[in-house]
């Protein structure tokens, strides 16, 4: 093939690429053009739709589907944006309230009809489970109740509430998001909660462990599949991996390589620290970041500067496995076996410390203890892995976790 | 030595080391191999056309180690009971047919197995777990390779750390059978500190892989590092065959020991086998670690 043609190709392939993001503005434009269509033609609009809007939200009970939250569940984005004219009309005061109270229906919506593939609601852009091997590597999943509630959060008059409460619903749904590795509405939700709050140094924590997590071995081999196909040809549906499509935007829009993602990712928690020193959690990951890029001197001084005190349990387990492999790869057998041994006693049943444990003692020459630390955990075919190895979702899971932060949400929504 | 040195570097007897300062080149403090030393054994695979090469002695081979060459003792095709450890990846891609032919696969060759032979059952999604341990029981080995896994990721390298270690804990000859039908995707260990582990260990390595899956540096260096090979099948109805096929070489594979000499005692020493005279397929570790 010439030189000509390769780059006719390439070309072809890029706008296939962004046509698909452009089939998602398409999607949310048409939805904002169909608002007036919607008002002229259903029932539900104007005061209607706002009355009923604002009879859900102020009846809503936090954590649950009621009866007026199934009912909104099925709005379409342009019922839904057709409470803002008489939402602006409200005052300043009533206004913080509906939507800080909004926000909570809103987000409940969309946490409470999602399953494992994806939203159970008829408005969703679409749902797409990113697989490899068998394995569910991320989500391409959207709702328009994620898309309303950034927007309602513009709607908040008052600049102090605006951040106030932008920061707890970005940081509580943030991590729901990253949670279930929804990549592409994650990536909106934190341009938009930047667009807020600026540098916060939870979102850019939460921003550089999506960056992680597309540097780590599920996402480049999904990634390695995905060019794979757009080097055969543009990219349909069919040649997709099995699971993946929908009319849904292509997030990342190219596919970073582990060096670029660890890049960004160590530039994300840096910055991160630079505004709050205290943030544990981001300094551990750059510790592992650092580590994983061969760089255990400096993984090393991260976790000397680690803020001292009992840190919560996910951290300091966290913390643990990264001392351990640090010191392991500096050559400090015994620190490193200090370290693994501590993890074990946060986790009990996490198989992590114990492969540690089991390498270690392997190479300095005791293969019957080595053996002993792997049948440590032989046994309990009935436990579901994923409630004892925070290791395997470390891309995944924050601390506080996002379960803790809805519910902090939800309470001060209820007060 | 240490018994665990006997498992771990396949250094049949015990060893002196004896510091001998009289050897030209050498600094006062450095041990070599002299008069009283380890039995050194190797492995060693030599097919020709895709068949074991039989017949051959201890004349036969040339034995370099650290670049010296050596006096073989002892070369024969093994009688040595072969006690196996199946490291078999049970992840997301591998259910229904799949799982039900990577299962017929394993059934096949514990059914092969000499009264003599033993084997073990590991199986991996991201969790490993040592299905069951090595024994001759035909009947608890087989309900061992039913038994599903919970996860859908794949662990390949600390699968094989665990099998590299469970088949380093008996004597005999130990072989590793691992099958993995995708890339690590959830691994604790680095695949680096596991290829050290493949150095220490005693276990011959072979790779089972889909052909569709391309080249894995992880499995080729495994396979290199513990004088085994890699096999690829075109579907998991080939993989009864294959299992098979590696139970069947080892059990044709040349023993050959002898007594390093001349050669520093520490460290790690660089072997290599050869058979002169023959277009012969050699197949051995590349050396090992003393301590």
């Amino acid at each position: 093939m010439s030189s000509d043609q390769t780059q006719a190709r390439r070309l072809v392939h890029r706008v296939v690429r962004y046509t698909a993001v452009a089939t998602l503005a398409a999607i949310l434009a048409s939805r904002m053009a169909a608002a007036p269509i919607a008002r002229q033609s259903q029932p539900r609009e104007g005061a209607r739709t706002f009355q009923s809007w604002v009879n859900a939200v102020t009846t809503h009970v936090p954590g649950e589907l009621d009866e007026l939250a199934t009912a909104i569940a099925p709005w379409s984005f342009a019922e839904l944006v057709a409470v803002f004219p008489e939402l602006r009309n409200r005052s300043w005061t009533d206004r913080s309230q509906l939507i800080e109270r909004g926000l909570v229906l809103h987000a409940d919506i969309a946490i409470l009809n999602r399953n494992a593939s994806g939203y159970n609601l008829p408005a969703g852009v679409g749902n797409a489970t990113l697989l490899d091997d068998g394995s569910a590597v991320g989500q391409m999943a959207s709702t328009v109740h994620w898309d309303f509630a950034r927007r309602l959060i513009n709607e908040i008059p008052e600049r102090l509430d605006r951040v106030r409460i932008g920061r707890s619903f970005y940081r509580a749904s943030g991590a729901v998001l990253q949670q279930w590795g929804e990549y592409p509405e994650l990536t909106l939700h934190l341009a938009a909660g930047r667009k807020v709050l600026g540098d916060d140094p939870v979102l850019l924590l939460y921003e550089g462990t999506m960056r992680q997590a597309y540097a780590g071995p599920r996402m480049q081999r999904f990634f390695d599949e995905r060019r794979r196909a757009e080097e055969k040809g543009p990219v349909t549906m069919r040649s997709l991996p099995p699971g993946a499509g929908g009319t849904i935007p292509e997030l990342p829009p190219s596919f970073p390589s582990i060096r670029e993602s660890r890049s960004q990712a160590e530039r994300l928690f840096r910055r991160a620290l630079s505004i709050d020193p205290t943030l544990s959690e981001a300094r551990i990951r750059l510790a592992h970041l650092l580590g994983d890029g061969g760089r255990h001197m400096d993984a090393a001084t991260e976790l000397r500067r680690l803020t001292t005190g009992q840190l919560p349990r996910f951290l300091d387990y966290y913390a643990s496995l990264v001392t351990a492999r640090t010191s392991r790869a500096r050559g400090q057998l015994d620190a490193a076996r200090a370290a693994f041994e501590h993890a074990a006693t946060v986790y009990p049943n996490a198989p992590a410390p114990r492969l540690g444990l089991s390498e270690l003692t392997m190479a300095q020459g005791k293969p019957a203890e080595s053996l002993a630390q792997l049948v440590s955990f032989r046994t309990d075919p009935q436990d579901a892995p994923s409630a004892t190895e925070p290791w395997w979702w470390i891309d995944r899971v924050h601390e506080p976790s996002a379960d803790a932060l809805m519910s902090d949400l939800r309470q001060a929504a209820a007060r | 030595m240490t018994r665990n040195c006997l498992a771990v570097f396949g250094v049949l007897f015990a060893m002196t080391i004896a510091a001998d300062s009289a050897l030209a080149g050498r600094r006062p403090q450095e041990p070599i191999f002299a008069s009283r030393v380890d039995t050194v054994r190797v492995d060693v695979s030599v097919r020709q056309g895709g068949r074991t090469v039989e017949g051959l002695a201890a004349a036969d081979f040339e034995v370099l180690d650290n670049g010296v060459r050596q006096q073989v003792d002892f070369a024969a095709l093994d009688q040595m009971p072969v006690n196996v450890v199946l490291a078999l990846d049970m992840s997301g891609s591998v259910k229904g047919d799949r799982l039900a032919q990577l299962q017929e696969a394993g059934a096949r060759l514990v059914d092969m197995l000499g009264p003599a032979e033993r084997a073990a059952v590991v199986a991996f999604t991201e969790l490993v777990a040592i299905r069951s341990a090595f024994t001759a029981d035909k009947t608890t080995l087989l309900s061992a390779l039913q038994q599903p896994v919970e996860g859908t990721d794949t662990a390949l390298t600390d699968a094989t750390h665990a099998a590299l270690v469970l088949g380093g804990s008996r004597t005999g000859r130990p072989l590793v059978i691992v099958f993995s039908d995708g890339a690590d995707t959830a691994s604790f260990l680095s695949s680096e500190l596991v290829l050290d582990t493949a150095r220490r260990a005693g276990p011959v390595a072979y790779a089972v892989a889909s052909v569709r899956d391309g080249p894995n540096d992880f499995l080729d260096n495994l396979v290199r590092l513990t004088g085994g090979r890699r096999l690829e099948v075109s579907s998991f109805e080939r993989l009864s065959d294959a299992f098979a096929e590696i139970l069947s070489e080892s059990r044709e594979r040349y023993l050959l020991s002898y007594t390093p000499m001349g050669v520093p005692a520490g460290g790690w020493h660089e072997v290599l086998v050869r058979v002169p005279g023959r277009r012969a397929e050699v197949r051995a570790r590349p050396g090992y670690l003393a301590p």
